[in-house]
């Protein structure tokens, strides 16, 4: 399993599951943070783009991720301000410019993602810029790792690490993937023969019998990560109880929520939403089944909805919104080849 | 980039496919494959993570 | 070519002045440079691929060398 969303679209993108021998199946994991974010987060989110004065910021791959009620994109069509920026930084120069907005950063994405809008929050702290909040959905890659692990049913052999989450934490928060669960992993990066370098990695270890974390990425990855972004990230984030991941359901420890000393600057807080405001609904649309392959149950083209129901122009599940979403994949770059397959 | 290209090197491409070939081989003659686990796995019902997870 | 762009340093600095990173190549994340690329890893790294390449472009000229002197 290639954990990792980045990877999953280097694999199709450069064809690797077709260069590798039958014998080697990838397996697509819930490493893309678009995904597996789940409806409800999507619905709180436009329920505070929606109050008046407030200017939502977002990644842009987040604008088309459907809702219960809808996206935001069509929040935007029906009037709401929303904007795109690329980086969090932006959002916070956004709520300079406009002291009497408030200004809203989406906050979302793994450990890679995290350290920008911690340090960004330690900005707007130092700089007393109190019109400035994240609506935090960070989440960790380690426990998501640990359920799938912990299902009867997952036969997996092996692991390509995430090398742009790793660049943060370092290589020893996958440690009990192999010690305590006998299986190799190992961090790689996302040009076509890192990932083919580091496939062979874990053959390797299959082979001869051995289970080690290992860093094929060491040009970018240490052994430690970023101290200085885990600290930002120690100071400002706390785990969540659980949180919820579209597809795989409730998840011990795997979500991340701004500290109490920062309540000013968390939008959960400001605007009164988000998990302890209510009931939640986690009902995924009819026919979506994002969540089994997610979890490595089906192939993307198994689902019914497949490019039928759902396309990267009007996704009905996540996978397929994100580039980095397995169907989105091979709707992208397997359409000929399911053709001829047929 | 730096190190695009590099990383992109169809020789050593060639070579490392050819190792993959070879071990996914020599593995593929002592166990069962995972593709073929796999079959059976998607076959069963399917089970609640955030089971699985707490569990 | 290219995007010029601001970006914070604050995860690659270490105890030195600001003008110790002109020169070195960084991974930018959403407007943060998140880790220094290690030239000396990188070369290591594909010094083990272009060995399996070679070893493998070998491997097929003794094939093809074989075949050539059988036919």
């Amino acid at each position: 399993m290639e954990i990792c969303g980045g990877h999953t679209h280097a694999i199709f993108r450069y064809g690797l599951d077709k260069l590798t021998p039958p014998g080697l199946e990838f397996i697509h994991g819930p490493g893309c943070p678009v995904c597996v974010l789940p409806m409800s987060r999507i619905d709180e989110c436009v329920e505070i783009a929606e109050r008046p004065g407030v200017i939502m910021t977002t990644f842009g791959d987040a604008m088309r991720v459907p809702g219960h009620r809808k996206s935001l994109i069509q929040a935007k069509a029906d009037g709401a301000d929303i904007r795109m920026v690329y980086s969090p930084l932006d959002a916070l120069e956004l709520a300079r410019r406009h002291p009497d907005r408030e200004v809203v950063f989406f906050g979302l994405g793994f450990e890679t993602t995290t350290p920008s809008t911690a340090l960004t929050i330690l900005q707007a702290a130092a700089d007393g810029q109190t019109n400035f909040s994240v609506f935090c959905n960070h989440i960790t890659v380690p426990p998501p790792i640990k359920a799938l692990l912990d299902d009867p049913h997952m036969v997996l052999d092996g692991f390509v690490g995430p090398g742009h989450v790793s660049m943060v934490i370092g290589v020893h928060p996958y440690d009990f993937i192999a010690r305590d669960y006998g299986k190799p992993i190992v961090v790689a990066g996302f040009e076509p023969l890192d990932l083919l370098q580091s496939v062979l990695m874990v053959l390797e270890q299959i082979r001869d019998g051995r289970a080690e974390v290992e860093n094929q990425y060491s040009r970018v990855v240490p052994e430690n990560g970023n101290p200085v972004s885990i600290a930002a990230c120690a100071e400002v984030y706390e785990p969540r109880p659980s949180f919820e991941w579209r597809g795989l359901g409730e998840i011990d420890a795997s979500g991340l929520r701004i500290r109490p000393a920062f309540s000013a600057w968390d939008a959960e807080v400001k605007f009164g939403v988000g998990y302890g405001k209510g009931p939640r609904a986690v009902a995924e649309p009819d026919g979506c089944r994002c969540g089994d392959v997610m979890t490595g149950r089906i192939k993307p083209h198994a689902c019914p909805q497949f490019g039928t129901g759902c396309t990267p122009e009007m996704p009905l599940g996540a996978l397929m919104v994100s580039s980095e979403g397995a169907c989105a994949a091979y709707f992208q770059y397997g359409g000929l080849r399911l053709e001829a397959a047929l | 980039m730096k190190y695009a290209d590099e990383f992109r090197d169809p020789v050593a491409a060639r070579g490392v496919l050819a190792a993959i070939a070879r071990i996914t081989d020599e593995i593929g003659a002592t166990r069962k494959s995972p593709s073929t686990s796999w079959k059976s796995a998607a076959a069963t019902p399917m089970r609640s993570f955030a089971m699985a997870s707490t569990s | 070519m290219g995007v010029r762009r601001q970006v914070n340093v604050a995860c690659i600095l270490k105890d030195e002045p600001i003008e110790a990173l002109i020169g070195t190549w960084s991974l930018i994340h959403v407007g943060f440079a998140m880790s220094r690329i290690n030239e000396e890893e990188a070369a290591l790294t594909l010094d083990v691929l272009r060995q399996l390449g070679e070893a493998q472009a070998e491997i097929e000229a003794m094939q093809a060398s074989a075949r050539m002197l059988a036919s």
